[in-house]
């Protein structure tokens, strides 16, 4: 019930190691109406100018801990926080083109009480900080 | 005149969850709202706003007691919510559940709560064992009576059978006012014409809705009308999920009514809620002797945020009043 504030418009920029660009960041807000545990997360899915990423490049990052896309499920003790800008890194050489991208986010929670997944769905035409 | 009522004004700090999220109000600042309105209990829900839950430093807890102190008020009810599908590939066990229900009613009783809310998908069976915790925290379970789940419902009996032939202090209920709606919401309508539904498809639902016409049945003529578009059918849809009891049954019930969550959508500007009746329900209560809390729920930010900033505070002021109009105090 969140969704339209999930894609964040800040902190999206492009990561660079050793002088080399090897992917970009994007902070998403929880979809939902508290925090959970990372293992409540279904999935992630994310399109920026319409190409989808790969799961396997991403990482998830909130306040606690930052964990591969592909341990999230096993991660009890670490949330996301209601409100919480979490942060997503997805692997790519060279990152974006600098400018403004859309950004196209699906967030899919398990929710115990609830028969059905709680699935969160932004997009925003958002601009690159520039490093 | 009537005599004084007995009912006291609580405010669910869920109320003001679009203003934390957005990042507007802090922790202290809905607890300073709430004092605001003259209410005097806080409803909480942890998993929302306790950075770190559910570990809470000694400090915060000092903290909290303070804010306690320091604006009048007092912790009322603690909503649990028992994330029994922790792991993708399992549902917990029943020592697991548990465990985790004891984690709440320990966290709950170190915050100073004397109700915890448990959901309407905890298994009795998990709420059975953790009588004996729930007596060692001082902290009741209360079974939320939420819509579409009501009285008379198997669900409730089984749950009801077991509190009065156990003859348990510790586990009892606590009504939703969202199991009274009398008619839609004005704000989901709104919503769903906003969002490109019919008008006169949207009325249709509405008015077979408030004239008690069977909602299964209306979700079928809308099916088969040629002009119903998506919006229209998911309008139906949400009709479904909505139930009107008459509140006359709650005097049945009042030796196992914990709390009360005073759910509402939107208080206009002449303190109506258009959708729940508000008086006849404060009047069984009252007249019935209920003394515990009632306390304010908003309900209504996701069904305006879209289209205008949402203010929670005005609308948890606005709720104040109405219901301190009902209750002379």
């Amino acid at each position: 019930m969140f969704e339209q504030y999930m894609v964040c418009e800040d902190g999206f920029k492009n990561v660079e190691e050793n002088g080399e660009l090897i992917g970009f960041e994007v902070k998403l807000r929880i979809p939902y109406y508290r925090g959970v545990s990372l293992s409540l997360i279904n999935s992630i899915d994310l399109e920026v100018d319409g190409i989808s990423f790969p799961q396997d490049d991403m990482l998830f990052k909130v306040e606690t801990g930052s964990f591969p896309y592909n341990e999230l499920s096993t991660v009890i003790n670490n949330r996301w926080e209601f409100g919480e800008k979490a942060t997503l890194f997805v692997k790519k050489k060279g990152g974006l083109d600098s400018g403004s991208h859309k950004v196209h986010a699906v967030v899919n929670l398990r929710i115990s009480y609830l028969p059905w997944p709680n699935i969160g769905d932004d997009t925003k035409t958002i601009t690159l900080v520039e490093n | 005149m009537r005599e004084k009522s007995k009912i006291k004004r609580g405010v669910s700090l869920y109320s003001y969850q679009e203003e934390f999220y957005t990042g507007k109000l802090n922790l202290e600042q809905c607890i300073a709202e709430v004092a605001k309105t003259g209410a005097k209990g806080i409803e909480l829900l942890p998993e929302q706003m306790l950075k770190g839950f559910p570990k809470v430093s000694e400090e915060f807890v000092d903290q909290w007691f303070g804010w306690m102190d320091q604006y009048g008020v007092e912790p009322v009810a603690y909503d649990a919510f028992l994330d029994n599908k922790l792991f993708p590939n399992r549902l917990l066990t029943l020592e697991e559940n548990v465990d985790m229900m004891v984690r709440d009613l320990k966290l709950a009783n170190k915050l100073g709560f004397k109700v915890l809310r448990t959901l309407v998908s905890t298994p009795l069976e998990v709420v059975k064992a953790s009588l004996p915790y729930a007596e060692e925290y001082g902290v009741k379970i209360a079974l939320e009576v939420h819509a579409p789940f009501t009285f008379g419902t198997p669900w409730f009996e089984e749950r009801m059978e077991y509190i009065i032939s156990s003859g348990t202090k510790w586990f009892g209920i606590m009504p939703d006012l969202g199991i009274f709606v009398k008619r839609i919401p004005p704000v989901m309508e709104q919503r769903h014409i906003r969002d490109g539904g019919t008008p006169e498809i949207i009325t249709f639902v509405s008015e077979n809705y408030e004239n008690g016409v069977d909602k299964d049945e209306t979700l079928e003529v809308v099916k088969k009308m040629k002009n119903a578009n998506k919006v229209d059918l998911a309008y139906a849809e949400l009709a479904r999920h909505l139930i009107y009891t008459d509140p006359k049954i709650l005097k049945d019930y009042i030796p196992y009514i914990m709390h009360v969550h005073g759910k509402y959508y939107d208080i206009t500007d002449d303190y109506k809620e258009p959708s729940i009746p508000y008086k006849d329900i404060i009047n069984i209560l009252d007249e019935a002797g209920y003394d515990g809390y009632i306390d304010s729920e908003y309900e209504g930010n996701r069904h305006i945020q879209d289209f205008m900033e949402v203010d929670s505070v005005k609308q948890v002021q606005r709720h104040q009043e109405l219901l301190k109009s009902l209750l002379d105090n």
